[in-house]
C-alpha cells in the first residue's frame, strides 16, 4: 500500500520542476522529503493534496481525509486560537468531543492559557504552534507537514518533535514531511527529491 | 480605541474647545459682516432651530428625509452586496455592469437628478439619486473585498473539507466586512447630501431640501442655517449610532 507517483511533470514559467519522476510513498510510515531549496518539495506536498492539478502524469492511492500544516500559518485573523483549531473540527466531530480535543491538543503544544487571543496577538513561533495544533487534532488518514518545526527554540523544538512522535510516529500514522532539520531519524523512509530530480535528468 | 475615563474626559474636552472655536470665529465672521441675511449669528441661528423645534412640519421633514436616506442606503446596499457576488462569479455579468458602474460613477450628481424628476415622483426622486450615488460604491468595494479574499485560507479550508457554507460565513463573510464597512462609511455622507440636493429640486411635501429651498424663496438666512446644522448634527449622529452597533475594528 502506498502513494504512487508516476511519471509525474511539473512545469514552472516553461521550465521543468519535475521532468518524469516516479516514486511511492509508503502508508502508515512517516517519510521525510528532503532536498535543497527550490527543489519542489512543496509542490510535491500540494500536488498530492491535490491543490495543484496543474501537472502531466498520475498520483494514485492518496488517502480521502488529509490534514496539512502549510509553510504559512494560514490562520483566520479574526478567530482565536481556540476557534482557528475548532474550525476545522466542526464538521466532523461533535461539540463535546471537540471541545475535549482543542483543548487538549492546545496544552500539547503548550498554549494554555492563549485559547482567547487573537493571531495578531501572537509570536511568530505561537502562530506556528497554533496550525501545528490545527493539522495534528483534525482526524486525518494522511497528514503532510511542510517546515512544521521552522521558527522554533531549541527546547521548543525537541518538545514539539517529541509530541509528533507520539502522535504520528509511534502510532504508524501516514505522514509525509517536509523539513530541513536534521531530524531524519523520525521518517523510516527519507525521500531525496534532489536525487529523483538529477537521476531522470 | 479604548480610553479610560480620563482620557474619555480629555477627548470630550478637546471636542467642546474645537467647536467653541469655530462657533466664535462664526460669530466674529457674522459681527463683521453685520448682515444676518448674509451671514446669522450663532445666537439667531439657534433661535431660528428653536422655532422650528416647536413646529410639526420640522419633525415631519425630518422623519420624512431620514426615511429617504435609510430607504435609499437600503437599496444600494442589498444591490451593491448581491450583484457584486454574483460578479465575482460571473465574469460576464461582471464585464456588463462595470462600464455601468463606471458611467455612474462618473455622472454629475445634478444630471441623475433631473433624469430622475422626468421618471420618477418627487418622493422617489430623492432616493434614486441617492442609490444611483451610493450603489457603485458598495458594488465595488464589495468585489474588491471578494477578491481580496486570501487564497491561503480558502485552501487550507479546501484542504480540511470544511463545508461550503461555513467557508462562506467564517472566511469570506469576514474577509468582506470591511469594505462594506467602509462603502458605509463614505456613503453616509453621500446619501445625507444627495438625498437633500434632490429634494431641493424635486420638492417633496414633507423634506428637508424643500425647507431648505423655501429658506431661500423667503431670504431666510437663519433659517437656512437651522436647517443645515440640522442636517449635520442628524448626519452625525446616524454616523456615530451605526459606529455603536458595528463590530469592533469597522473604519466608520
Amino acid at each position: 500500500m502506498s502513494i504512487r507517483i508516476d511519471s509525474l511533470t511539473k512545469k514552472f514559467a516553461g521550465r521543468a520542476l519535475f521532468d518524469h519522476i516516479s516514486l511511492d510513498i509508503p502508508l502508515d510510515k512517516t517519510t521525510v522529503m528532503a532536498g535543497s531549496s527550490g527543489c519542489g518539495k512543496t509542490t510535491l506536498l500540494r500536488i498530492i493534496a491535490g491543490l495543484d492539478r496543474d501537472y502531466d502524469g498520475s498520483v494514485s492511492g492518496v488517502p480521502e481525509r488529509i490534514s496539512f500544516m502549510f509553510q504559512e500559518d494560514r490562520l483566520l485573523p479574526w478567530y482565536s486560537v481556540y476557534q482557528n483549531i475548532e474550525f476545522v473540527l466542526k464538521d466532523v466531530m461533535g461539540r463535546t468531543q471537540m471541545h475535549d480535543v482543542v483543548n487538549e491538543i492546545i496544552a500539547a503544544v503548550q498554549l494554555t492559557g492563549h485559547e482567547d487571543k487573537l493571531p495578531s496577538k501572537l509570536s511568530g513561533g505561537m502562530k506556528r504552534r497554533v496550525a501545528m495544533a490545527r493539522a495534528f487534532c483534525c482526524p486525518a488518514d494522511l497528514l503532510l507537514l511542510d517546515e512544521p518545526f521552522k521558527g522554533f527554540d531549541a527546547k521548543l523544538k525537541s518538545d514539539m518533535i517529541a509530541l509528533f512522535e507520539r502522535l504520528y510516529v509511534k502510532t504508524n500514522k501516514t505522514v509525509i514531511l517536509v523539513t530541513h532539520d536534521d531530524i531524519a531519524g523520525l521518517g523510516r523512509d527519507i525521500i531525496d527529491l534532489d536525487g529523483i530530480r538529477s537521476m531522470k535528468a | 480605541m479604548v480610553l479610560n475615563k480620563s482620557g474619555r474626559f480629555k477627548r470630550i474636552r478637546n471636542i467642546t474647545l474645537v467647536i467653541l472655536f469655530w462657533f466664535a470665529v462664526w460669530q466674529i465672521v457674522s459681527l463683521i459682516v453685520n448682515q444676518p441675511l448674509l451671514m446669522p449669528s450663532p445666537s439667531e441661528t439657534f433661535s431660528s432651530l428653536g422655532m422650528l423645534l416647536v413646529t410639526s412640519k420640522f419633525w415631519l421633514s425630518v422623519a420624512f428625509t431620514f426615511y429617504r436616506v435609510v430607504f435609499g442606503l437600503a437599496i444600494s446596499v442589498v444591490t451593491g452586496i448581491v450583484l457584486a457576488f454574483m460578479a465575482s462569479r460571473s465574469a460576464a455579468l461582471d464585464n456588463l455592469l462595470r462600464p455601468v458602474v463606471a458611467a455612474i460613477k462618473s455622472t454629475p450628481v445634478m444630471s441623475i437628478i433631473v433624469l430622475a424628476l422626468v421618471w420618477f415622483s418627487e418622493s422617489f426622486v430623492p432616493v434614486f439619486s441617492c442609490v444611483l450615488l451610493c450603489f457603485p460604491i458598495f458594488y465595488t468595494n464589495t468585489l474588491t473585498g471578494i477578491r481580496s479574499v486570501s487564497g491561503n485560507l480558502l485552501e487550507m479550508s479546501a484542504v480540511f473539507r470544511v463545508r461550503r457554507k461555513r467557508v462562506i460565513k467564517e472566511v469570506i463573510i469576514p474577509s468582506v466586512l470591511p469594505h462594506v464597512y467602509s462603502a458605509l462609511s463614505v456613503c453616509l455622507g453621500f446619501s445625507w447630501k444627495s438625498v437633500v440636493a434632490a429634494e431641493v429640486l424635486s420638492s417633496p411635501k414633507y423634506s428637508m431640501g424643500f425647507n431648505l429651498y423655501a429658506t431661500k424663496l423667503y431670504l431666510n438666512t437663519a433659517e437656512l442655517f437651522a436647517w443645515t446644522l440640522t442636517i449635520i448634527v442628524i448626519s452625525l449622529i446616524v454616523e456615530k449610532g451605526l459606529k455603536g452597533i458595528l463590530p469592533k475594528g469597522n473604519t466608520l
